[in-house]
Formats: structure tokens, C-alpha cells, sequence
């Protein structure tokens, strides 16, 4: 390994330094690129390093607390987060996260998640990339950032009882939809150590029309009180979370992010998306290859933890 | 002598030596074996289900060792007798039996010392004793992943076929410094180690965020 080497004591391996603030600056880049916490990619870069599933995906939480804060705090200055919205959405992250803890903590026991994170993240990553790259909803997205305008909720969505105004949104909608949207990112961000900002964009956008501006900053705001959350319970429950991995991703998202919001400028928001949802097409194909190939051993530590 | 006498795993700890030196009885062979501590420790088979591998069988090891690194003068078979290999527990067979897996499941054992031989969990080589009349030295590579707890470092003098003498000695790896701190943090008070990871993550992002405003709003 060399003089360079750092030590993760709760990973219990030493690798270079340079390989966390390389993946720091990489996500770092799309998230300032294309704002998106950068999560998806995170947990499969780490576990490219030899982390194991469930340290890269706890570890990966705790750097996004980090980025979504950095974020969130640009939005705050434009006044375009949903403050209830945001809550309702915390709340059913909160459930979604504590089920989605216990539940890590089983599979680890059964020795199955391996499997199943690789099995969600060829799921998400795949129909993301396919979403992103149909014409019609680029087209969609791209209209709505660029009017301001809100999109249509949903005729059956605004039929489900108990609504309630979101003033911040122009929207009126039960608050059992926020609190599921926001229960399923609790569950990804458990298993997979995202903040959904990924799920929860196209969600919020086409479920419930909230407009463009108002999604992002919305979004960032239940990412980050749901990494807070999980990264606590990950730590309590699992012992899964390295901070030293969190510390080294978060040096080099830092600057990642100044190189991508500075890129983002000069090119158009369409390419960006495409060259976007392709890398999340490749990265799909690559973890679903690695699910039906041979595996490189046929015996696994039971649970993946450190 | 075993140098160093203790190790330290510090945060910049990317694996280490451990060098064994000393006497020998003239006309004897050597084995010198270094076994970290025993822990309970439980793996999964991946098997075959329609297109994909998916969790089967489990073992159970109920003292798997740690480390396990093992030199010979020469082949363990032309050393020591089968029986005195195994009853010392120095050959791949005896490691084995101590494992535990036998019979129809003894290919699981197989792959998991195949796994960590990989990793450099176990090594079992018939060279790298260096002689000098009765003096002896051999050097160990420790691997990056060592664990915390005692190394004994056995040397066993072999004659006709049997173990005539062992010398054994310990050797601590601790870790130490700022990896010492968040290991015993995170095992010890792992919901305040969590709170602070959370809240140190949140107050670096909002540094950099009041540091770079700018940034890509959508």
C-alpha cells in the first residue's frame, strides 16, 4: 500500500487516501453539476475500494449530511424550500429510515444484502436512467425549470382524502402521499446509503406538481434531517459508520462541487442529463452484471459488516 | 525475540513486519507459526438460482483465528509425521479440522482458506527461515486488516518425524492514536460517535456552503 495509506477503523482496512477525495470530488462534480446528492454512486465507489456493503452505504450517509447541508444553505438564500412540505416528507423518512435500519440489521444476519443492495441499486439506478433519457420527460423537466411553471398534480392523487395546502408548492394534496414518498427515501437511504434526492425530484415534480424551483431545495431538506437520522441509528444499531471514509469524501466533494456548479454553466441543461442518465444506464448494467456473473468467491462474510 | 514486541496500529497503518529470531537446536527442523485470537465468525455460500448467485448454506465457525501464518523449514510432510501436523494443528488439513467443516461441507472450508489467503490472513509457505549455524530469523508480513488482541508466536523444533520442543511467546496489536479513539468510540458510545459523525458532517457542509456561495441552484 505504501506510506500514503490510511487506516478506517471501523472498515478495518487501509487503502489511499487520494481514492475518498478522488470519489469525494467525482460525486462532488454531479452534484454541483446537475444537483443531486450523489449518493447512488457514492456507495458503489466505496464498496469498489473494499469496503464492505454495509460500512460503504452507512459511510456514504454520513458524507451526505455534508453535501446536502452545503446545498440546502444555497436554496435557504433563494427562499425556495417548502418548509412543510419538508416536514411531512421527514416524517415518513424518519419511519421509512427506522424500519429500513432494523431491517439492514436482519438481512446482515440472513447474509442477503449484498444481494438485495445490489438488486435496489440495479432497480433505482435503471429506471432512473431509462426516465432520464426518455425524450418526453427531459422535455418536461426542461420546460418547467426554465418557465417556472408548476405541473399539473395528478387527477387521482388529488383525490385521496385529507388534504391539506403546501402555500410554499401552490399545491393542495393529502399529506399521506409526502409522508410514503418520503417513508421510501428513509428505506433507500438505509439500504443504500442515498439521500433519494434522485427518487424524490421526479417524484415531487410529476406526483405532485410542485414546481422545479421549490423541488430541489424541498428535496435537500429531507435528504439531509434523513442522513442525520439514519447515519445516528446506522452508527447505534449496525457500528457501520466510519467517519474517517465520511471526512475524506467530504474533502473532496468540497471542491467536486465548485468544478461542477462552474461546468454546469457552460453547458446546456438537456446534454447534461443525457451524458447523466447514461452513466446511470452503465453503472446499472455493471451491477447487474455482477449479479448473475461468477462470483469471485462463492462465500461471503454473513452480513457484510466490518 | 520477536520485533517488534508490541504492534501499533495507528490512523496511517497500511500493514507491517513481525520478525522472529533465535536459537535452534542443532540437526532439527523448523516451524514457526503465528495464530491471532480465536472469535466466532459466520459466512454464507452463494449458490446458483435461475440467472443469479443468491444465499445459501451457512458456516459457522465457532474459533476462527484471526491470523494464521505459518513458515516451515521445509514441507510440513517432510517435517512431521501426518498425525503430529494435524494434532499441532499446522498444516492446511489440521487448520481445517480445528475449523470445523468436514466431509460434504469441507469445500466451503477449502474456499474460505482460499479467501484468506487472498487477503493475507493465511499464509503457509516452506521457505524464508534463514539459518546462520543455530541462529534462526524469519519475517513476517502482517496485512493491513490485522485485528486488535494478542499474536502467539509459536516455533516448534521438529526431529524424526515428531515436535520435540515449542517455544511460544505473545505479541500485543493494539491500536493506537486517533484510529485507537474512533474504534473504541464507535464500539463503546456508538450513539454518541453517530450523533457527532452527523453533526461534524453537517457543520463541514455548512462551512463550505457559507464559504462557496455560489453554486447550481435548480
Amino acid at each position: 500500500m505504501g506510506a500514503a495509506a490510511l487506516f478506517l477503523p471501523v472498515a478495518g482496512l487501509a487503502i489511499n487516501p487520494l481514492l475518498l477525495v478522488g470519489a469525494g470530488l467525482v460525486v462532488g462534480f454531479l452534484s454541483g453539476l446537475l444537483g443531486v446528492g450523489g449518493g447512488f454512486l457514492l456507495t458503489p465507489l466505496l464498496m469498489m475500494m473494499g469496503l464492505s456493503p454495509a460500512v460503504a452505504a452507512a459511510s456514504g450517509t454520513n458524507a451526505l449530511v455534508g453535501t446536502a447541508a452545503s446545498g440546502l444553505l444555497a436554496h435557504l438564500r433563494r427562499n425556495s424550500v417548502d418548509f412543510r412540505l419538508g416536514l411531512v416528507l421527514l416524517a415518513g423518512g424518519g419511519l421509512g429510515g427506522a424500519a429500513g435500519t432494523s431491517w439492514v440489521r436482519l438481512l446482515r444476519q440472513a447474509g442477503s444484502l449484498d444481494a438485495v443492495i445490489v438488486g435496489l441499486y440495479v432497480l433505482f439506478l435503471g429506471a432512473l436512467g431509462l426516465a432520464l433519457f426518455s425524450e418526453g420527460l427531459l422535455a418536461r423537466v426542461k420546460s418547467s425549470a426554465e418557465a417556472g411553471e408548476r405541473t399539473v398534480t395528478p387527477h387521482w392523487v388529488s383525490r385521496i382524502p385529507l388534504r391539506l395546502s403546501f402555500p410554499a408548492s401552490g399545491i393542495v394534496v393529502s399529506p399521506l402521499v409526502p409522508l410514503l414518498l418520503g417513508a421510501l427515501v428513509g428505506l433507500l437511504a438505509a439500504f443504500m446509503g442515498v439521500g433519494g434526492g434522485f427518487f424524490l425530484v421526479p417524484s415531487l415534480t410529476f406526483l405532485l406538481g410542485v414546481p422545479m424551483r421549490v423541488v430541489v431545495g424541498t428535496s435537500l431538506f429531507q435528504v439531509l434531517f434523513t442522513a442525520l437520522a439514519v447515519t445516528v441509528l446506522q452508527a447505534a444499531l449496525n457500528g457501520t459508520v466510519d467517519v474517517v471514509v465520511a471526512l475524506g469524501i467530504l474533502a473532496g466533494s468540497a471542491g467536486g462541487a465548485q468544478l461542477g456548479a462552474a461546468a454546469g454553466r457552460r453547458l446546456q441543461g438537456t446534454e447534461l442529463r443525457i451524458v447523466f442518465s447514461l452513466l446511470l444506464l452503465a453503472l446499472s448494467f455493471k451491477m447487474l452484471n455482477d449479479l448473475w456473473a461468477l462470483p469471485a468467491s462463492f462465500l461471503v462474510p454473513a452480513g457484510g459488516g466490518p | 525475540m520477536i520485533s517488534p514486541q508490541a504492534v501499533a496500529v495507528g490512523i496511517a497503518w497500511s500493514g507491517g513486519t513481525l520478525t522472529v529470531l533465535g536459537d535452534a537446536p542443532p540437526g532439527c527442523g523448523l516451524v514457526v507459526r503465528v495464530r491471532g485470537e480465536e472469535h466466532r465468525e459466520e459466512w454464507v455460500s452463494r449458490v446458483p438460482k435461475g440467472p443469479f448467485w443468491l444465499p445459501g448454506e451457512r458456516l459457522v465457525l465457532e474459533a476462527a483465528p484471526s491470523l494464521w501464518l505459518v513458515r516451515s523449514e521445509a514441507p510440513l510432510d517432510e517435517l512431521l509425521l501426518p498425525e503430529e501436523a494435524a494434532a499441532a494443528a499446522l498444516g492446511e488439513g489440521g487448520l481445517l479440522q480445528a475449523l470445523g467443516p468436514s466431509g460434504e461441507r469441507l469445500y466451503l472450508g477449502q474456499e474460505l482458506l482460499r479467501r484468506w489467503r487472498v487477503s493475507g490472513r493465511y499464509v503457509a509457505e516452506d521457505a524464508g527461515i534463514l539459518r546462520e549455524g543455530n541462529r534462526f530469523r524469519t519475517t513476517f508480513h502482517l496485512p493491513p486488516q490485522v485485528s486488535e488482541g494478542v499474536l502467539e508466536v509459536a516455533v516448534f523444533a521438529c526431529r524424526d518425524g515428531r515436535v520435540f520442543d515449542v517455544g511460544r511467546q505473545s505479541v500485543a496489536v493494539r491500536r493506537v492514536g486517533l484510529a485507537a479513539l474512533l474504534t473504541g468510540a464507535a464500539r463503546r458510545h456508538a450513539a454518541l460517535y453517530g450523533t457527532l459523525a452527523a453533526l461534524g458532517a453537517l457543520a463541514l457542509g455548512t462551512l463550505v456552503g457559507l464559504t462557496f456561495p455560489g453554486g447550481r441552484v435548480r
